[in-house]
């Protein structure tokens, strides 16, 4: 299994990067959908940056790694309580 | 009611339940999770952290069981046909749903609406199982079919079942030195005091750390009752509850539940039943401590897949019998012929049901 | 989107399909092949019927292991089951009740039930055929013929006062009838009673030979005078002979046997060579030569031992003890105790048939293995 790079961001850089980023809400999916869904959409998105929000604890592990060929690198950030943003860079 | 041998048992019986919980939480740690996504990306996350722990229980089970744990803690199934088709009926509802039968626990300490779903319709999946029992499943389906009888070579073994566990991590680690991937070393020495921090106990745990705490918990389990076992306790809260609607002598009148499931037509609170209550509750403290806690509402387009997964669940479980941490952690570590074979007709039906449903966008394997 | 190295992938699916395969198969297999070989229709377990508490207790009749005890619905009373093997129909005679219960042989449910006379005895037997069941209501006074297949009731046959137990010999039947202490011969072909024979004290068992025209009573310790008498067992040897051709009843002279007290199981060995009686007060099983009228053997058996039901083969009779809650084993050829199990309270008797399904073998309530936990509490 190939490891992708995780790395840490803080507060402002995720507030920057939704500007320009292609967010996809995944609120209230649960496994295996979170995978599913964002190997499916990944294709076809143009932008650079792919932020997911989604509220699925799981997801925050798994979802990164169903991706891993098409990303360099990725980033989970908590928005609350049981809310995550994952941040995807594409290749 | 509450039957338990001594105030050290239950206390014993709490700090398991509340430990694993608290593992399952904060590894993601899930069965389904480890099959269903290698099968469809190769992602090892939780399968080493599973094999991890199998090992880990196997070693800690073969000492105690050296040093004096009655044989009787084992649960050695007899087997056949009957325990491919049940883990496979099994393995569609875990991927259908979600989640296996202890990721469906955990779950719903974190406050997974979704997973409260599931387990109703688990709950539901076991009243009807039991009422088929005896005009169909019992003279149908098991007496034609499970006709082996059940055999573990650790319970085996006795005294010198240590060596097989011992065995198998040599292997191992001979196996991954050959193949240069392992950095024992430099792993262990990232594990010091210092590196424990606040922010890394609130975020998720590496599941190869989580895997070898759940096989010491399930030693301790093993010590205390026996057998780690989740659906088992289930059904017996099932049956309980049911009791109180319908009426004891119903269900006493019921050769599944007061034979097989109360065996002795015992209806009470045993210490098992009070493991899985800490289980959800440790569950949901980590969770609420980690910020993981939140009641999420399921979506209204997979509420079907709560409900048929929950029920296949319900079934499969009671047909293999018992779910994935019956057979695949501990009837794997006790290896156990049922465990295996239950666990081969699970991995098939997580398969299937896999490639199906990623059809659109495929699989790995 | 791509599939990771496609060959790696393939190679590691041919080899785990390979190994399902096997696993299968062998499953497969095996099913097969133990189906084949296991005689099935010959599979069956010893059932006592406990009364008081109102469970069954299954014994493996090849090992006498207690399989399991098992609760079932009936109010506690004292009664007879009767297993009709030709139908797979389980009869339950409630004592002192105006029915007849079925149940399922497998789930002891009650299916249905059938009203008869008042006060049905728990005494009944089938024709050979097993097609008509033959019981007696002590409070209408008569044998009543049931057909099994329909079960309704073919005839009532008026006989004499408080009749107890009945027995059979090719189409005569013969009825004890307590309180006017006499024995009533009817034509089952006629149904209708061909002699009346007064004893000398009241008879209560009665049990006809498998091979040969002999009937045994059991009689009781008091005659008709309410003066106290030694029990005994009275064997006519021809009195069926001058049933059947009308003969002449006027020297008659039955065989007689003196016992401690007043017996009340009786069961002939298959070759009808042996009887066995209990005497419950003596807590004890006699076992009585046939031709020589002579106690051959003694055993204690256990308190107040009630019924005698002999395995289909003939070897082994099991013995409940009523007041013991066991039943005791015993070894007809070599007349000994085998063993004695505990079985629920209150056993009455014994009925051989296949109560756990189709295989028989250890399904999932035995406890055959020494590990707990019944194979379907998954951990305990």
């Amino acid at each position: 299994m190939i490891l992708v790079t995780e790395i840490e961001i803080s507060d402002e850089e995720v507030k920057q990067l939704e500007k320009k980023a292609k967010i996809i809400n995944m609120e209230g999916e649960v496994c295996p959908y979170p995978q599913i869904i964002a190997r499916e959409q990944i294709q076809k998105i143009e932008n650079d940056i792919i932020i997911i929000e989604t509220d699925h604890v799981m997801a925050t592990k798994a979802v990164p790694q169903s991706v891993f060929e098409y990303i360099s690198k990725y980033s989970v950030w908590k928005s609350g309580s049981g809310q995550y943003k994952i941040v995807l860079w594409k290749k | 009611m509450i039957e338990y041998s001594g105030l050290l048992s239950l206390i014993l019986t709490i700090v398991i339940g509340i430990g694993f919980g608290i593992l399952l939480q904060k590894g993601r740690f899930c069965f389904t999770s480890a099959l269903r996504d290698y099968i469809a990306f190769k992602d090892t996350r939780v399968l080493y952290g599973l094999l991890i722990g199998i090992i880990t229980m196997m070693l800690g089970t073969s000492i105690a069981y050296s040093l004096g744990v009655s044989n009787s803690h084992f649960w050695i199934s007899n087997y056949g046909l009957s325990n491919i088709i049940g883990g496979f009926v099994f393995g569609i509802g875990m991927v259908y749903g979600g989640g296996c039968a202890s990721g469906t626990l955990y779950r719903a300490g974190e406050g997974y609406v979704h997973y409260w779903l599931m387990l109703i319709s688990a709950c539901a999946g076991y009243v009807i199982f039991a009422s088929l029992f005896s005009i169909f499943f019992l003279p149908y389906f098991f007496t034609p079919l499970q006709i082996f009888e059940g055999f573990s070579l650790i319970e085996s073994l006795g005294q010198i079942s240590v060596l097989v566990p011992i065995l198998i991590i040599l292997s191992c680690v001979l196996y991954l030195k050959k193949k240069q991937q392992l950095n024992l070393i430099t792993n262990i020495s990232k594990l010091n005091i210092s590196s424990i921090s606040i922010n890394n106990l609130k975020s998720a745990w590496d599941a190869k750390i989580v895997g070898f705490g759940m096989g010491i918990f399930a030693t301790l389990w093993f010590i205390v009752w026996g057998t780690l076992s989740v659906t088992g306790p289930q059904a017996k809260w099932v049956g309980l509850t049911y009791s109180n609607i319908i009426g004891i002598e119903s269900l006493q009148g019921n050769i599944y539940w007061n034979n097989v499931i109360f065996s002795g037509g015992n209806f009470s609170i045993s210490l098992d039943m009070i493991m899985l209550l800490f289980l959800i509750l440790g569950s949901f403290i980590s969770a609420y401590f980690s910020g993981d806690f939140k009641i999420r509402m399921v979506k209204k387009n997979r509420v079907q897949n709560a409900i048929i997964g929950g029920m296949l669940m319900g079934f499969g479980s009671r047909m293999a019998p018992g779910c994935n941490i019956s057979n695949t952690f501990s009837g794997l570590a006790f290896l156990s012929v049922s465990g295996f074979v239950t666990s081969l007709g699970l991995v098939l039906g997580v398969y299937i049901t896999t490639r199906w449903m990623f059809r659109k966008v495929g699989c790995a394997i | 989107m791509k599939k990771l190295s496609k060959n790696g992938n393939k190679n590691f699916l041919i080899k785990a399909s390979l190994i399902t395969g096997l696993v299968i198969g062998f499953l497969i297999g095996g099913t097969f092949i133990y189906h084949s070989i296991s005689n099935e229709s010959n599979t069956y377990q010893a059932v006592i019927f406990n009364t008081i508490s109102g469970t069954v207790t299954i014994v493996d009749p090849i090992n006498f292991n207690i399989v399991t005890e098992i609760p079932f619905k009936i109010s506690p009373d004292q009664y007879g089951a009767h297993f009709n093997s030709k139908l797979n129909k389980l009869y339950l005679i409630h004592h002192g009740q105006s029915e007849i219960l079925v149940l399922n042989p497998q789930t002891l449910e009650i299916k249905y039930k059938i009203p008869v006379g008042e006060n049905i005895q728990h005494g009944g037997i089938f024709d050979e055929k097993e097609e008509v069941f033959f019981i007696v209501s002590r409070d209408t006074n008569s044998l009543i013929l049931l057909n099994t297949t329909s079960d309704r009731i073919i005839s009532e046959i008026k006989v004499q006062e408080s009749p107890h137990h009945v027995a059979r010999y090719d189409n005569i039947a013969v009825v004890t009838n307590t309180k006017s202490r006499t024995l009533s011969f009817i034509d089952i072909d006629e149904k209708e009673v061909v002699k009346n024979i007064r004893l000398k004290s009241e008879p209560l068992m009665i049990v006809a030979g498998h091979n040969n025209k002999k009937i045994f009573i059991g009689t009781a310790e008091i005659d008709d005078q309410e003066r106290k008498i030694p029990a005994r067992i009275i064997i006519f040897d021809d009195v069926l002979d001058r049933v059947f051709g009308r003969g002449n009843f006027r020297f008659l002279e039955p065989g007689e046997i003196i016992l401690e007290s007043t017996p009340h199981g009786l069961a002939l060995t298959k070759d009808d060579k042996n009887l066995l009686v209990t005497i419950p007060e003596m807590n004890k099983l006699l076992i009585i030569d046939v031709k020589t009228l002579e106690i051959i053997k003694e055993l204690e058996t256990g308190k107040f031992p009630h019924n005698i039901n002999i395995d289909p083969e003939g070897r082994f009779a099991y013995v409940t003890n009523s007041n013991d809650a066991t039943v005791a084993i015993i070894d007809i050829q070599k007349m000994e105790i085998v063993t004695v199990l505990e079985t629920g309270n209150g056993p009455h008797n014994v009925q051989f048939f296949n109560i756990m399904g189709e295989s028989g073998k250890s399904g999932p309530n035995t406890e055959a293995r020494k590990v707990v936990g019944a194979n379907f509490n998954c951990g305990g």
